[in-house]
């Protein structure tokens, strides 16, 4: 017997449905089916997740997906969501999994904040007429520049890499994510001049021709890493933690772990790829300092290293020690950050909300002088222009964008990326569904989107009579928060609105 | 002449070219009155062939020696000289099939007469390739893919 | 240039084509002996069935000859050719020059001895648009026709005389119906279905006697039976019409011999279609393969050569579509028995017959009854002689492209090999 009611129905309209099967042949759930009797296309909505593929390929528009009128009875406290999950438990014993971000009602406070524009005292620009510089350098800044004769700097540089937009793509690995996923995302990052980013999972020979726009990461798996592999990106990450899992490592079953995924990591095919929950070799700041070290040396300091670390209690003291450690970078991760399978549990519940994270680093950094000395890159939830407006002003040099980039190349969040059957190609290796995400065509989706933010990012930049980015980080004037306590103005930074 | 490629890497199984095919080769070029109430049924001239790991849509491939235009017995078929396109004269074609057994890549279908792709003629490309969801289909110049 | 075509068919208009392809300027003279326009010949069958009407039996469109500067001549019987001064001469003593001849002339009924037959005014042949519409004009719904020969012209003449008589019987001498197309059990199928509309097949008969003064009125059989008959066709079969060719000293056997370019034994004098002996390239025997796509290929062939040019002739194969009352037939290739080496796989599903043979793991030939979609695949497997091991599944129940290897088909389809 089943314990629990499917989630959602599907609405098939008769006078529409003309039995092309299509929706049948696409669910890899298999909620349609083509009944062998009749011929007629039928189906099983307990097996629905919601993705919306079938809806959308439907050539009639007969199909939708509702959610299921058949409910508990209410109950503020029990929800339907919390009932279902202690019959999923008390049926499997397991921990449970999701996929995505955290769904819950916690407060966004980008949703909280408001922008200021100029009016009469300060002219604002309009960026089709006038320059408007988008362009963002990540990596340490010398504290003070000095000249020759002639005016050349003579000031060793430090490493820095140079994007024309503060948006790059987040971490997504090969095996958690298809290879034409990442491709598509790699071939974005070129166009645009930004980064994608190798997550742990190696860098596949496909994307070597991307590798200039690539930023590998080294997580606690070390897997795919190698002096190689190193010297290919431009950036390298070291991953301590992930918002939507901090403080535990992760896991790619062994099924996902193909030919190619095996290949690229370097490890054995079909075997479990497990991350363990901290860096074996790290134990403390002066440990991170060795590994940063270490990355650098065999890179001959020509990239700037990354320290990404999830948004946690004490996240600004971390990150201040991870800058002394000598992170050139210092990326946080948010606790709404998605994941392709996290335990629910932890996902829902543990870290702290970006922005808060965001602006006590910053100001910590700030009253430590030592600012200059890393770049800030937030993640973790970036869902439009204005939220990485935002963040530049509470104090990031650049934004991570997960979800967004997964939704540009089809992704309906129905937050079943753990199952492996992600009828967008997208979270998962089974080549019948990998191949329906054609990178040549969806790769175009995601610069759209940079493009189109990156417009308004400078739409919004004029308004403000700001006509280069560097100008507008770290610049919280130009924020006023929306019903917040002083509590949390005075972590972010900014004052209330009508101040 | 520009034709259409399928991709078998990237053919999905999905058969919407059937779809839409027949759709576009139907008198209301409307999916549900086509499907459902068009009599003569439309018929589509692409079809898709394997299954979801390994599949291909097949249709004609206005040949340049068109094997289906030596074996009309009526001289219906015929490769017009200009576009390249291979069509059956609905006048003339009485439906006998040799067509159909001589086209080596079998995308002749006989019901009464012969159809068979047209490459949409009047459209600015083939349905097929308009809607396919995963750009399995490519319109292209012949000299682009040999 | 001078280019004169005896033939006014699949071949005759097929090397005239081709010619003005390679020649733009040179002089085009295609004579035929019929009193029509060129017309697809099995069309015959439907125009008495009065399923096409003969202003739709065109082969070519009215303005072909204008449009390519083509000299056509109809109506005129060649009656002889002088090879010395290069000029054939025709029935009504006019003579035309030429420096390049195509035989094209086809085949002509064979008409067997059969006792008393000399003479009868309601005996026919079916073979060309001028008997189809004799038939026609003649047949009255209270007769009853027989049809001596029960292959493909045998059956067509009779699908189309159901409709216009009181009876059809076919008298067929061998053990079925289309015998050199399909098995006996393929046959007898075809048997039973014609029987539903009313056609009686009689094999392993025929007629030995005609019974009638100027008219046939009865037919005694082999068996001994005697039959009533107000009109009788012949179509027992064809022999090729090689009177031109020999005329001009071409060697002759079975049909015209000719090499790979169609020209025959005698230099500028070229033949093709029905009436030359041609390679058979599925089982290397050298005979007639009297069929309407390899006598076009053929005239293409042979219109080159004459321009100067060569697309040399692998050779053909046959291939047949024949439907009757709807139940269709696609066969190709050869219908190899077990005795003769090769292997044979059948499989029966209601009206749904197929036969495969096989032979040094190659599909030499196919039988399809019923359903004959997407044949054209099979086609394709015996003409390119794919390995049948190399083919991704089975491809008995269904013919997909998909089965031949990735490489032939990126052949086929690009014109090169794989990426």
């Amino acid at each position: 017997m089943r314990y629990f009611t499917s989630e959602f129905l599907i609405e098939r309209n008769k006078d529409r449905c003309i039995n092309c099967g299509a929706c049948a042949r696409q669910c890899a759930n298999e909620a349609h089916y083509i009944d062998p009797d009749t011929g007629e296309v039928k189906s099983d909505e307990t097996k629905c997740v919601d993705c919306q593929r079938c809806v959308c390929l439907c050539p009639t528009n007969a199909l939708a997906i509702v959610k299921n009128p058949n409910q508990t009875r209410e109950n503020a406290n029990w929800s339907q969501q919390a009932i279902r999950e202690v019959e999923m438990q008390a049926l499997t014993g397991g921990i449970l999994l999701s996929g995505m971000g955290n769904p819950k009602p916690y407060p966004v406070y980008w949703d909280k904040i408001l922008l200021n524009a100029s009016q009469v005292t300060n002219p604002s620009i309009d960026p089709l007429r006038e320059p408007m510089e988008t362009k963002t350098y990540l990596g340490a800044k010398p504290t003070q520049l000095e000249f020759d004769e002639n005016g050349n700097i003579t000031t060793e540089m430090p490493p820095m890499v140079e994007l024309d937009t503060p948006l790059m793509m987040s971490a997504m690995s090969f095996g958690s994510i298809s290879l034409n996923a990442q491709k598509s995302l790699a071939m974005a990052a070129k166009e645009c001049n930004t980064f994608f980013n190798t997550g742990e999972g190696g860098l596949h020979k496909e994307l070597y021709p991307y590798a200039d726009h690539a930023i590998v990461q080294v997580a606690s798996g070390r897997f795919g890493v190698s002096k190689e592999y190193l010297n290919k990106g431009k950036i390298i990450e070291i991953k301590i933690g992930q918002g939507a899992k901090p403080g535990i490592g992760g896991h790619l079953p062994g099924e996902k772990v193909n030919g190619e995924v095996s290949r690229t990591r370097m490890i054995p095919e079909h075997s479990d790829a497990i991350s363990p929950a901290p860096h074996h070799d790290i134990y403390s700041i002066e440990d991170l300092r060795q590994l940063i070290f270490s990355l650098k040396e065999v890179t001959r300091y020509k990239k700037p290293v990354a320290v990404k670390i999830a948004a946690v209690h004490n996240i600004a003291a971390i990150a201040s020690g991870a800058v002394r450690a000598g992170a050139d970078i210092i990326v946080i991760d948010g606790f709404r950050g998605g994941s392709g399978s996290t335990p629910t549990r932890l996902r829902d519940n543990v870290g702290i909300p970006i922005e808060l994270a965001l602006a006590a680093v910053d100001q910590r950094l700030r009253d430590e002088s030592i600012r200059q000395n890393c770049s800030i890159v937030i993640a973790g939830s970036v869902r439009n222009s204005a939220d990485v407006v935002k963040a530049i002003a509470l104090g990031a040099d650049a934004c991570y964008i997960g979800t967004s980039a997964l939704i540009a190349l089809g992704c309906n969040m129905c937050r079943t990326c753990m199952t492996g059957k992600c009828n967008w190609g997208i979270c998962t290796q089974n080549p019948e569904l990998t191949k329906r995400l054609n990178p040549e065509e969806k790769y175009k989706k995601v610069v759209n989107l940079l493009h189109a933010w990156n417009h308004e990012i400078q739409e919004m930049m004029g308004g403000m009579g700001i006509n280069a980015i560097e100008s507008l980080r770290g610049n919280r004037l130009m924020l006023r928060g929306i019903g917040l306590s002083e509590k949390e103005l005075e972590i972010l930074g900014i004052k209330h609105a009508g101040e | 002449m520009k034709k259409v490629y399928a991709v078998e890497e990237l053919c999905l199984n999905c058969r919407l070219c059937e779809v839409y095919c027949k759709t576009a080769h139907s008198v209301s070029k409307n999916v549900v009155k086509a499907y459902k109430f068009e009599n003569p049924a439309p018929v589509a001239r692409i079809m898709v062939e394997g299954n979801n790991s390994h599949s291909i849509a097949m249709q004609c491939r206005h040949c340049p020696d068109p094997a289906c235009v030596n074996a009309c017995i009526t001289g219906a078929m015929q490769k017009d000289p200009v576009t390249g396109i291979v069509t059956p004269d609905p006048n003339k074609c009485v439906g006998c099939m040799t067509c159909l057994g001589a086209c080596p890549y079998g995308v002749i279908k006989v019901d009464h007469m012969a159809m068979k792709c047209d490459l949409c003629q009047g459209m600015d490309e083939p349905a097929c390739v308009k809607n396919c969801p995963n750009n399995a289909l490519i319109y292209v110049e012949e000299e682009e893919m040999q | 240039m001078k280019y004169l075509i005896v033939g006014g068919s699949a071949a005759g208009i097929s090397a005239a084509r081709t010619i003005r392809a390679y020649d733009k300027s040179g002089e085009i003279t295609v004579v035929t002996e019929e009193n029509y326009k060129p017309y697809g010949r099995p069309l015959i069958s439907y125009v008495l069935k009065g399923k096409v009407k003969m202003e739709n039996t065109g082969y070519v469109s009215e303005s072909f000859f204008e449009d390519n500067n083509i000299n056509f001549v109809s109506g005129k019987k060649v009656v002889g050719v002088d090879m010395n001064s290069k000029t054939v001469k025709l029935c009504d003593d006019s003579a035309l020059e030429f420096d390049k001849l195509l035989v094209a002339t086809g085949s002509v009924p064979f008409v067997p001895p059969v006792e008393n037959a000399e003479g009868k005014s309601n005996i026919y042949t079916f073979l060309d648009m001028a008997s189809s519409e004799a038939i026609k004009d003649y047949v009255t719904p209270d007769m009853n026709a027989v049809v001596i020969g029960g292959g493909l012209i045998g059956m067509k003449a009779a699908e189309g005389l159901i409709a216009k008589c009181k009876s059809v019987t076919v008298l067929e001498l061998a053990d079925r119906i289309l015998p050199t197309i399909l098995d006996k059990t393929a046959g007898e199928m075809m048997s039973a279905h014609v029987l539903e509309s009313g056609i009686v097949c009689r094999t392993g008969d025929t007629a030995v006697k005609v019974n009638g003064e100027d008219k046939v009125e009865s037919l005694t059989l082999k068996s001994g039976e005697t039959i009533p008959c107000d009109i009788l066709i012949m179509a027992v079969g064809v022999r090729p019409n090689t009177a031109v060719a020999e005329a001009a000293g071409c060697e002759v056997n079975r049909g015209i011999i000719v090499d790979n370019t169609m020209k025959t034994s005698v230099d500028d004098v070229y033949a093709a279609g029905d009436c030359v002996v041609t390679h058979n390239i599925l089982d290397g025997s050298n005979r007639i393969i009297a069929l309407w796509p390899n006598a076009v290929e053929q005239g293409k062939v042979a219109g080159a050569a004459m321009t100067g040019n060569t697309i040399p002739y692998q050779g053909g194969y046959a291939m047949n579509a024949i439907d009757l009352f709807d139940l269709h037939v696609l066969t190709a290739g050869v219908m190899g028995t077990e005795e003769e080496g090769y292997d044979v796989s059948i499989t029966c599903d209601g009206e749904n017959y197929r036969r495969f043979c096989m032979k040094d793991g190659v599909l030499k030939g196919y039988m399809l009854i019923g359903d004959i979609s997407r044949g054209g695949v099979y086609t394709t497997l015996i003409k390119r002689a794919i390995p049948l091991e190399s083919l991704a599944g089975e491809y008995k129940d269904a013919p997909e492209y998909l089965l031949i290897p990735k490489d032939v088909r990126d052949m086929m389809i690009y014109g090169r090999a794989a990426k």
